[in-house]
């Protein structure tokens, strides 16, 4: 694969430039300091208004991240920049202090094995001859009955020791054990959902069904590239036209991913399965050369369902479902000279929803 | 002990060479093993690696910078691992994003290009490097050759993501443009 040969290739660059990337983080030491926060999508809506916060951060001190530190008290200041379109149509900024501090705590680098939280210590276990990855915390109500009780284990990368303790899996309610579980660890009252990566189906129907799509399956948005820098955004789009279609395909079983081709999906829906997914994104692809693809557990799941059948789906759900355009651009001169009135600008960012 | 020092006990094959690399580098190799493998046991497994072929390695050399030397074989040991592991499911982790990404790199297809191996590809991208203003370089390598995210590459520099993203997505461009201009086919 080419894209592997220049990464093979970057091992042997010369040692300067590795030693010049070196990852060092900037830490502020016992003083107050502003931080930093990166907005994922700055939007200039129709009327010519936009809001975005920041906050600033100035640098103290260096410190290898690999060495340990403690944890930094961060005070902030958010500041508040808005931009109106003026009588004479001209953009201005105005950028004001905002009136709120914010004091948060920050682990940056290592800590002891004592204060790491349950995803840092188990962050895996194991059932079933498989290896289930943490997701996230899960309220009890979504808690099903009892598996058996197991031994977890975890390793401090920083001091390379193994940790071990008793936990207790269970089923989650409504979903398959084969997918995901619950597990909840001695001494600690909250349960714990892990998924199973390695999740493989005969058929997309059984895809479906195990993760149960019906009852726990929501669909949050939908995202159709129509070029290379715009997208339309669909707002709740309605679940049924998603599963009816992937139910008109349930025999068909999973392909490779083809080594020829790159996927590219025009059509996505990002999804979230009640208890079991987390803020990384899953989501349904289809591409107009025939791909259908399902992305969840960070595996994805191909399926090749004719290109007749990807351009009919795309085509009737974008004629019938109403979006809004997403310009993408770093300059707002370029913004202008591309977008209509209609059009979203997002400037200086990408679409927070949507990564070509 | 300084980087003399370790290598001084590699030559005389003392084995606290290993002992000294990991408490020395240990836990840098384990950062680059980690952001490829995902997974801790893999990783442990991978910087292991490491020290035995580093052992293997010196003498006969005698590196100047041990910790990049080291740096390099854990990369490749990640990247080896991952190739075996990794064939069959195509994950959402930073380093399949990271291939999917270098995807813009590939020059087009032209008739008169030369196919470039290893050694060759490495030299046209010191040059491409050497080119490049020091943040977009940093940015470059830390995606690329440490595989960090654009979160952490964001924080660690105290720039925005989409900064990052911005600057990645144009140096790809160049990287393209630059082996097209040279007639480099890979």
């Amino acid at each position: 694969m080419k894209e592997k040969k220049i990464l093979n290739a970057l091992n042997e660059i010369d040692n300067e430039f590795i030693e010049e990337a070196m990852p060092i983080e900037q830490v502020a030491k016992n003083k107050t300091y502003y931080k930093w926060l990166a907005v994922a999508a700055s939007v200039i809506l129709a009327v010519g208004i936009s809001v975005t916060a920041y906050h600033f951060h100035v640098v103290n001190s260096n410190k290898n991240i690999y060495e340990s530190n403690k944890t930094s008290e961060i005070t902030t200041r958010g500041e508040v920049t808005t931009e109106k379109k003026n009588p004479d149509s001209v953009t201005e900024t105005k950028t004001e202090p905002a009136t709120e501090f914010v004091t948060e705590t920050v682990i940056v680098g290592a800590d002891t094995w004592e204060n790491y939280s349950i995803e840092e210590k188990y962050p895996n276990v194991d059932y079933n001859s498989s290896n289930y990855f943490i997701v996230k915390k899960i309220d009890k109500s979504a808690v099903g009955k009892k598996i058996r009780d197991t031994v977890a284990t975890g390793y401090d990368p920083f001091s390379n020791e193994k940790h071990t303790t008793d936990a207790t899996l269970y089923e989650i309610k409504n979903t398959s054990s084969y997918c995901a579980i619950a597990v909840k660890f001695k001494g600690d009252e909250n349960y714990f959902s892990y998924t199973n990566r390695n999740c493989k189906f005969e058929t997309l129907g059984e895809l479906i069904e195990k993760f149960n799509f019906e009852e726990n399956i929501n669909i949050n948005s939908g995202y159709y590239k129509e070029n290379d820098i715009a997208v339309i955004e669909y707002s709740n789009p309605k679940k049924s036209d998603i599963t009816d279609f992937l139910y008109k395909h349930k025999s068909l079983k999973p392909i490779e991913e083809p080594t020829d081709i790159v996927l590219l999906d025009d059509l996505t829906f990002n999804i979230e399965i009640e208890s079991i997914t987390d803020e990384l994104g899953y989501y349904i692809g289809i591409a107009r050369s025939g791909y259908l693809c399902i992305n969840i557990f960070h595996t994805q799941h191909l399926y090749y369902i004719g290109k007749e059948n990807a351009e009919a789906f795309i085509n009737s759900f974008t004629e019938n479902n109403i979006g809004r355009k997403l310009v993408t651009t770093t300059e707002k001169a370029d913004a202008n000279d591309i977008a209509t009135d209609d059009d979203i600008i997002v400037t200086e960012a990408f679409s927070n929803a949507y990564m070509p | 002990m300084n980087d003399r020092e370790i290598i001084d006990l590699y030559w005389k094959r003392d084995e606290s060479a290993i002992q000294e690399s990991d408490k020395k580098y240990g836990k840098y190799c384990y950062y680059i093993a980690v952001n490829i493998l995902n997974n801790n046991e893999d990783s442990e497994e991978c910087v292991n690696d490491t020290y035995i072929k580093a052992w293997n390695a010196i003498p006969p050399n005698k590196p100047n910078k041990l910790s990049v030397f080291l740096g390099k074989i854990t990369r490749n040991n990640a990247l080896d691992i991952v190739e075996k592991k990794s064939a069959k499911k195509r994950c959402e982790n930073t380093y399949t994003l990271v291939i999917d990404e270098l995807h813009d790199c590939i020059p087009s297809p032209n008739s008169t290009e030369k196919v470039a191996d290893n050694s060759q590809l490495a030299e046209f991208l010191n040059t491409f490097l050497k080119n490049l203003s020091d943040e977009n370089r940093i940015i470059f390598l830390q995606r690329y050759w440490y595989i960090m995210s654009v979160k952490e590459i964001a924080k660690i520099n105290e720039f925005t993501e989409s900064k990052v993203k911005m600057s990645l997505m144009r140096t790809r461009e160049k990287l393209r443009e630059f082996l097209e201009k040279e007639g480099v086919e890979i």
